[in-house]
């Protein structure tokens, strides 16, 4: 490898890097690509593969909180956040991987693995809105996207093909979208992921409620979520695959060349026959048993290997610039045999073109640590994520909970209005899991019945059977601004194993995301007692998110979903990366991930970095020409 | 009988009543050796040995009288400060799979210091076999897969 120049070099495997290496090894071009994660998780042939996998399951099982990182090797030399290390911080909270130094604790994780973060991820896979690209114009809020809705669609395309994502379109509705939201022909490639029995009472509780917010009077309405897990594939659709067309210079959607051919769902990378379909195992997060939920192993397993030279347990730490150019010249590396020792080897990747996709968060460290895209001076700025409040109750009857994906049915009336020159849109999924995410529940209603209500018996058994099949619990997701503020940035005094730096990270959630929790908290109870739901919603004031507002504390959670930190914007001024996603400093160097997202919007943020993963690709493409 | 399953008929014919489940469905969880074993390892032969002859006689002096027997458990089982905290920790393995940890005062007076008492799943298959799914009508996350779309009805009455 460092005899070699690569047309291309991409930091990291996960949905961004794979995205990025499939597109252009099938285009002809050579790539290295270097992953921090295990050489395990790097086996593509069957033995390997599911060897690798059952060990993930093995961990998952034994497990005691399984939480997004429970079943993934946790390495040393290549560490990755833990929620459990999270709490309230008093001056400096230094426990696991982040150092958090903010008013509040950054309370997302991600997977240093190859595959990243999918390997854990919900699955749930929806559009921005029109709007989210342009809450300067139309709001008066944060800025303005260099491209807005109609320039991504057809990468939205390719993102929806490439995880295979199931939704029905005459299902989706929107606040204040047109009718070429979606084109007019257009379908997913699978049937929608059929809606959970809690949503089916859910909706009938809903119709017909008139929520009142800010003076305004809404009737809100739900949508089944579209998601990238296997369903009955839909034989409407037309498009076999993405490709580069030389002529054009683009990347295109490409027909099936028989009229009888029809989408084949992509089952797990050991074996195409398992997870065609999902089995309901009702663990997608932290892991999908039979991968019928996508991850991007899949699509790094087809990109083309007589291009592609896959490197594991090389965490990159630096990319060299020529000073005078502004040029990147390598990036620097270091490998490690052993999971946990102190011992490496140094070395630097070259190529033409230079692509990082360690995610928003390590991105930011890599440029940190390399002195780049320093005109901006917003590297590391703008850390975004969702703020998750949650509500929980119980049901009038039972609904089953703790079956089926996560969440297969949200209501989108608050993603976005006119209050959002005053507050925070929201999205809310509506849980199938009963309270696990915020009680801990079902084995902390066990112990309560157990140990306080005294219970045994063929008593506890049909305390459990009334209670926990009652269980409801619904998200509001809020949307944050991009703040200077809120930032990722590193220090000397914090390395890891092997001398890397770890992201030290500054947070908080502002008054625009505050009056949210309140607008939704609000909304919240007048669903709960207009469907009578028994509302155990509370926030202690010592869990780590905590919060007050107008005099009413809140506990918010953290979605995964890490944006920002090197922004897409109009000058070099005030941003990291222009609209191609290329580096204002540096010609030959992108950055592809959520990191590159200007404002946050209410949609989970990886199809949309999946599309600009696309779109960075096809620019990629034409500069090398 | 060889070590590893003596007790065994015992400490399974006290867990009926204790799980509500009947002598069939906890044989089916195929845990029960596991279980014993874990209670011994971690209590201690004694101990265990005094558990099983106390809940035995218990079952013999009630027969199948139910309120009778559910006297004598609450009275000299839960409400017993030797005896209730490890009946916790029995129910509580059979519906979660995890061992709990028992106080260290309760170690040291009746565990004899035994290693192993931290909170721990007995096995992975510890944990796709707690009762607990079947009590709410659903099926242990990640494991025995009910099948495409069965989510979206109501689950079959047990
Ligand atoms: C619990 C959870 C649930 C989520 N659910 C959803 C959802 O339902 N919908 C949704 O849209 N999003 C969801 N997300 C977010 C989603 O998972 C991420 O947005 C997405 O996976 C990020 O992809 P990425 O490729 O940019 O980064 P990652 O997936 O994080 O990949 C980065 C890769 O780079 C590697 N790497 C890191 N540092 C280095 C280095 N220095 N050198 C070499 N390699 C390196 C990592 O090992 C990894 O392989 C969720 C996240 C979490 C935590
Ligand atoms: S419900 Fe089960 S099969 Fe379906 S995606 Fe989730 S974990 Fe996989």
């Amino acid at each position: 490898m460092e005899n070699k120049e690569y047309d291309v070099v991409i930091v990291g495997s996960g949905i961004a890097g794979s995205i990025v290496a499939k597109t252009l090894t099938q285009a002809g071009k050579q790539v290295l690509l270097l992953e921090a994660g295990l050489e395990a998780g790097m086996a593509f042939d069957t033995e390997g593969a599911y060897k690798n996998y059952q060990d993930y399951m093995r961990s998952y099982y034994t497990a005691l909180a399984k939480v997004p990182n429970a079943p993934y090797p946790d390495v040393k030399d290549a560490q990755s956040p833990n929620v459990l290390d999270m709490a309230q911080i008093n001056g400096t909270l230094d426990k696991g991987y982040f150092v958090q130094k903010g008013k509040l604790p950054f309370a997302s994780d991600y997977a240093r693995a190859a595959g990243g973060t999918t390997l854990h991820w919900l699955g749930t896979c929806l559009r921005m809105l029109p709007n989210d690209f342009k809450m300067r114009s139309v709001y008066g809020q944060a800025v303005d996207w260099p491209i807005n809705y109609a320039y991504l669609k057809p990468y939205y395309e390719m993102a929806e093909r490439e995880i295979g994502v199931a939704s029905d379109v005459s299902d989706q509705r929107y606040p204040n979208v047109g009718d070429d939201f979606f084109g007019k022909e257009y379908v997913f490639p699978m049937y929608k992921i059929p809606q959970s029995y809690i949503d089916k009472s859910f909706i009938e509780g809903l119709a017909g409620l008139e929520i009142s917010l800010n003076g305004d009077t809404y009737l809100p309405w739900c949508t089944s979520t579209p998601q990238g897990r296997n369903s009955t594939p839909n034989e409407k659709y037309r498009h076999a695959a993405t490709v580069w067309n030389t002529t054009t210079q683009k990347l295109e959607l490409q027909a099936f060349p028989k009229k009888s051919d029809v989408y084949v769902p992509v089952g797990a990378i050991w074996d195409p026959y398992a997870g065609q379909r999902c089995e309901g195992n009702a663990s997608c997060v932290p892991i999908c048993p039979v991968q019928a939920k996508y991850n991007a192993l899949k699509t790094l397993k087809s990109a083309k290997k007589e291009h592609l030279t896959l490197i594991s347990q090389v965490v990159a730490t630096k990319i060299n610039i020529d000073t005078s150019t502004g040029n990147i010249t390598g990036v620097a590396y270091k490998k490690y045999e052993h999971p946990d020792s102190k011992n490496y080897t140094e070395g630097v990747a070259k190529g033409k073109i230079y692509v990082l996709a360690a995610n928003a968060i390590e991105n930011a460290k890599i440029l940190l640590a390399s002195e780049a895209c320093k005109n901006s001076k917003v590297v590391g700025c703008n850390l975004m994520d969702h703020a998750v409040l949650l509500t929980w109750g119980l049901m009038k009857d039972k609904v089953y909970p703790f079956r089926g994906p996560g969440s297969t049915t949200n209501i989108p009336t608050f993603r976005d209005g006119k209050f959002r020159k005053d507050h925070a849109a929201w999205i809310s999924p509506i849980d199938n899991w009963g309270w696990g995410w915020p009680t801990g529940s079902p084995d902390t209603d066990l112990d309560h019945a157990v140990s306080t209500l005294n219970l045994y018996g063929k008593d506890l058994r049909k305390h459990i059977g009334d209670q926990l099949s009652r269980q409801l619990l619904l998200h509001f997701e809020c949307e944050q601004l991009p703040e200077k503020a809120n930032r990722v940035t590193i220090d000397k005094n914090y390395l890891d194993n092997i001398g890397n730096y770890r992201p030290v990270i500054t947070y908080n959630v502002d008054d625009y995301t505050l009056k949210a929790f309140k607008a939704s908290k609000s909304v919240s109870d007048q669903i709960f007692a207009g469907m009578g739901v028994q509302d155990y919603t509370n926030y202690p004031s010592n869990e780590p998110d905590y919060t007050t507002f107008d005099k009413q504390g809140y506990v918010f959670r953290g979605a995964g979903h890490v944006v920002g930190t090197h922004c897409m914007g109009t000058t070099k001024e005030n941003s990291v990366v222009n609209d191609k996603q290329q580096a204002w400093d540096h010609q030959n160097l992108y950055l592809v991930g959520a990191g590159n997202m200007a404002t946050l919007g209410t949609s989970n943020p990886t199809l949309t970095l999946a599309a600009l993963s696309f779109a960075a690709a096809e620019n990629i493409l034409k500069a090398l020409k | 009988m060889d070590k590893t399953t003596a007790g065994l008929n015992e400490f399974l014919a006290i867990s009926v009543p204790l799980t509500g489940y009947p002598r069939i469905s906890l044989i089916a969880t195929g845990m029960a050796d596991a279980y014993l074993s874990t209670v011994r390892r971690i209590t201690g032969e004694e101990m265990t040995n005094e558990y099983l002859t106390r809940t035995a006689v218990i079952l013999d002096v009630v027969g199948g009288n139910e309120p009778a027997l559910d006297r004598e458990i609450r009275q000299q089982l839960l409400a017993s400060l030797k005896y209730g905290p490890l009946t916790r920790n029995i129910i509580q393995m059979w519906y979660w799979g995890a061992w709990l940890p028992l106080p260290p005062a309760w170690m040291a007076k009746y565990g004899k210091d035994h290693k192993g008492n931290e909170n721990h799943f007995v096995s992975p298959e510890a944990y796709q076999q707690g009762l607990i799914w079947n009590a709410m009508g659903s099926h242990p996350e990640g494991s025995r897969q009910p099948g495409f779309a069965s989510w979206s009805i109501a689950p079959l009455p047990e």
